[in-house]
């Protein structure tokens, strides 16, 4: 309960400076222009969003560090995070709290693409199951990375640097299923490596299947992740 | 006291991250091999087919499966996410036959045995060529199956994985059954010369149905017999083809009424007439059908259904004048003749017909169903859109455009348009019209298509037409393997967008034969309308998003401000 009371403080904060709505309005933009303007649609003529979510994992990237950036280095760089960390809260319901905040600003900026789906629903026959599929995958692997980027946060007062570490972080679990491949690649860490791909379980759940292993697979990341925010505010709590 | 604390404090955090880690690796990798899921599709594309499952249930005998599969391709990495389909389908179905069935993964690339096995069965690798710095190479992409039941042994050369299922289940359904089902074919074709040792067997020119018996062959023995032999219909024959035979004798007619009679499966294709495809002159050829088939309330008229749903075709060429210079490009136009069934022409609740997306037929002729006997009943697969009309077959057939202009005018000064049934199932018991000594009737299935042109070798041969799969449809409904047919039009639904150009073209009066100005034109203000169209769309979808956000963000900080700027004032008391 007091989870959600911080993760509601969190939400509206990031409503209160330009920042939160330059990311908001962002990422639907991109997304359409990706998937409209630069990519193939209308040359393949299918009412498919596998194109548009196919863009997601990167644009993710760049996004959910932007998200979490602020959430711990502005409370340290603004001096409110000793005053944070003093009241009766307990640090799991802080993290999670923030978190939940992060994760609910990321919804709503799903949201915004809702326009796509409705346009292809009225140019064609669209498949409502696998734009459900991608719209849950696109949560969990926002979650995951809001979770590593919050991680991150922790780690330093600088935005700018949290933002970086952030995207060059989230980069290396899109990229490291590529190397999977890879001719040099020992078969059994190749296939350790793409067991770790954010990618790799989004794809599978955008085609419109959603299997419990890749529900897993982002719900664990969440929960180290955090926890490992939490030792760090621990830690941080007693220095 | 308080940096002890610390330490212990921090010291348990670490402890806990740690275990933390610990319980996640197997929690997850346990999870995942539940393999639990959810198919979101609409046509549970990923997910086992009720035939599938109902073919391994049959399974009373260990079923060994050998996948030939490599997943490093050098050029095709791009395509492992859609291969790896077949491995998770695979493992449904090993989790579903369950204690049956065994899989095996082999790489014949990085495994030298696995390599010959996959020569022996007769698994064929598919060569890939990719462009690297040092040149061009040339991988094998690995995708074949091999599955072998008690002492049979079956093999899929290379699958896709949108037919790995259909592929699976079919040859998992021969393996249980000792023969393969008979379809018995009743036509006027040349027969087959004898097959000769070391040389391919010569199809005469005349046997027009041979594509039917090539696709039909997938699943089934196809078998010419001849209805005055005396043994004509053998048990193992599981539904006949009529297709389109000359003057049938009354004898043949007794065998085939019998065999309806006693429950038998018939797939008549009923024409007056034949249809020169070269010369496109029709020249009448009854049946002998007529009356046998009048007397259970079914006529096939002698007329044309001329349709404006129609297939378009090449009726001359223009030249074009483009920016690289004057191009050649034909001009089609819909040919009447050629009815395009699609969407409401189809019964949508129809095993046969639900999943397919379009049949085309040539000639077609219009089937009208009078009062049925009792126990018969009818019901409409396939029909003309409502803008049809019949026109006399002593019409010029010919494709150029001004016989195409003509053949609609006279079809729309014919008399008001009207949908035309085309093909029609009947089921129940056929009471048999020729007197039979120890006939014992029971419940069959027959239906009579006004068209015999639609599984010719030339229709069939055109993929997109989706006559082949209308033609195995037919077949194993027929053969009641009904099950197999929706596994056989899963996941191939294609869910094309408005063509814009195309939709402009017709709004505005459609292509005029020997006007290239209007064409021209036309062409021009059609591309120009679908670049604006897509040009709307594309940044309508673009700019709207940040509006509304922006909008919001305005709305937001004008109300937080109005609050912000009203005094303090300080809840009452009591």
């Amino acid at each position: 309960m007091r989870s959600l009371l911080i993760a509601r403080r969190e939400f509206f904060t990031a409503f209160d400076s330009p920042v939160g709505y330059v990311i908001l309005a962002m990422f639907p933009a991109m997304a359409a222009a990706l998937f409209f303007v630069l990519g193939p649609f209308f040359l393949q003529g299918e009412a498919s969003m596998r194109g548009f979510f196919a863009w997601i994992p990167w644009l993710l990237v760049v996004l959910a560090p932007a998200i979490s950036m602020r959430i711990w280095a502005e409370e340290r760089r603004s001096g409110t995070e000793e005053l944070l960390l003093t009241f009766p809260f307990q640090l799991r319901d802080l993290v999670v709290g923030k978190f939940l905040g992060a994760w609910a600003i990321l919804g709503v900026a799903l949201l915004f693409t809702a326009g796509v789906p409705i346009t292809l629903e009225c140019l064609g026959d669209l498949d409502w199951g696998p734009v459900l599929g991608g719209y849950v995958s696109a949560m969990l692997l926002g979650g995951a990375s809001l979770a590593v980027g919050l991680f991150l946060s922790a780690l330093t007062a600088n935005q700018i640097v949290a933002w970086l570490l952030g995207v060059t972080v989230l980069m290396f679990f899109n990229l490291v299923g590529g190397a999977a491949t890879a001719s040099a690649m020992p078969p059994g860490f190749g296939r350790l490596l793409l067991a770790i791909d954010f990618g790799e379980h989004f794809h599978s759940i955008t085609r419109g299947v959603i299997g419990l292993g890749s529900v897993a697979f982002y719900f664990a990341v969440m929960v180290l992740f955090l926890c490992a925010n939490g030792i760090v505010m621990e830690r941080r709590r007693w220095s | 006291m308080s940096s002890q604390m610390a330490k212990k404090s921090i010291a348990q955090s670490n402890l806990s991250l740690l275990l933390v880690f610990l319980l996640l690796i197997p929690a997850v990798a346990l999870l995942s091999q539940l393999r639990w899921r959810w198919d979101l599709t609409a046509e549970r594309a990923y997910s086992l087919s009720p035939a599938t499952l109902h073919s391994l249930q049959q399974l009373d005998d260990r079923l060994q499966i050998k996948l030939y599969f490599n997943r490093d391709i050098e050029g095709a990495e791009a395509l492992l996410p859609a291969r790896l389909v077949i491995e998770d389908l695979l493992a449904e179905i090993e989790r579903k036959g369950a204690p049956w069935v065994s899989v095996e993964t082999v790489d014949p690339t990085t495994d030298l045995a696995a390599q010959r096995d996959a020569e022996h069965v007769g698994v064929e690798p598919l060569p890939v060529t990719a462009q690297n710095v040092g040149g061009v190479s040339v991988d094998l992409l690995y995708q074949g199956l091999e599955l072998r039941y008690q002492d049979r042994s079956e093999v899929i050369p290379f699958v896709t994985p949108d037919e790995f299922e259909f592929a699976f289940t079919v040859r998992l359904a021969d393996l249980q059954r000792e023969q393969r089902p008979v379809i018995g074919m009743v036509s006027d074709e040349p027969l087959l010369p004898p097959q000769m040792p070391g040389l391919p067997r010569q199809v005469p020119p005349g046997r027009i149905y041979e594509q039917l018996r090539v696709t039909l062959g997938q699943r089934y023995a196809v078998r010419d017999i001849d209805l005055a032999a005396a043994d004509a219909i053998a048990a193992d024959i599981v539904a006949i083809i009529v297709a389109c035979p000359s003057a049938l004798a009354a004898d043949k007619l007794v065998v085939l009424d019998r065999y309806l009679a006693e429950g038998g499966h018939l797939l008549v294709l009923q024409d007056g007439d034949v249809v020169d495809q070269n010369q496109l002159k029709s020249e009448l050829r009854p049946t002998g059908l007529e009356e046998w088939l009048a007397a259970y309330g079914i006529t096939v008229g002698s007329a044309y259904v001329y349709d404006e749903e129609a297939v378009q075709v090449q009726t001359s060429v223009q030249t074009v004048h483009t920016t690289s210079g004057p191009k050649v490009v034909p001009v089609k136009m819909p040919y009447g003749f050629g009815i395009l069934a699609s969407g409401d022409s189809l019964a949508a609740d129809h095993l046969v017909t639900s999943g397919l997306s379009q049949v085309a037929l040539f000639w077609a002729h219009p089937l009208q169903v009078g009062v049925l006997p009792t126990g018969l009943k009818a019901e409409t697969l396939v029909q003309s859109s409502a803008q049809a009309w019949l026109l006399p077959n002593t019409l010029s057939l010919a494709m150029d455009g001004d016989n195409v202009r003509a053949l609609r005018a006279a079809a729309i000064a014919s008399a008001p348009p009207q949908p035309y049934t085309l093909a029609t199932a009947f089921t129940g018991t056929f009471q048999p019209l020729f007197p039979h000594t120890n006939l014992v009737a029971s419940p069959g299935a027959m239906v009579v298509i006004a068209n015999s042109e639609l599984f010719h070798n030339s229709t069939l041969g055109v993929e997109a037409s989706g006559n082949s799969e209308f033609a195995a449809n037919l077949v194993d409904w027929l053969a009641q393997d009904g099950a197999l047919i929706e596994l056989r039009s899963r996941g191939k639904k294609n869910r094309p967008i408005t063509d814009f150009g195309r939709t402009y073209v017709e709004e505005h009066g459609g292509w005029m034969e020997g006007n290239d100005l209007h064409n021209e034109e036309l062409d021009r203000a059609a591309q120009d309308d679908r670049r604006t169209r897509r040009r709307w769309i594309s940044w309508g979808n673009v700019v709207i998003p940040p509006f509304l956000v922006l909008l919001f963000g305005l709305l937001h900080r004008t109300w937080f401000g109005r609050r912000a700027r009203q005094p303090f004032q300080p809840r009452a008391t009591s």
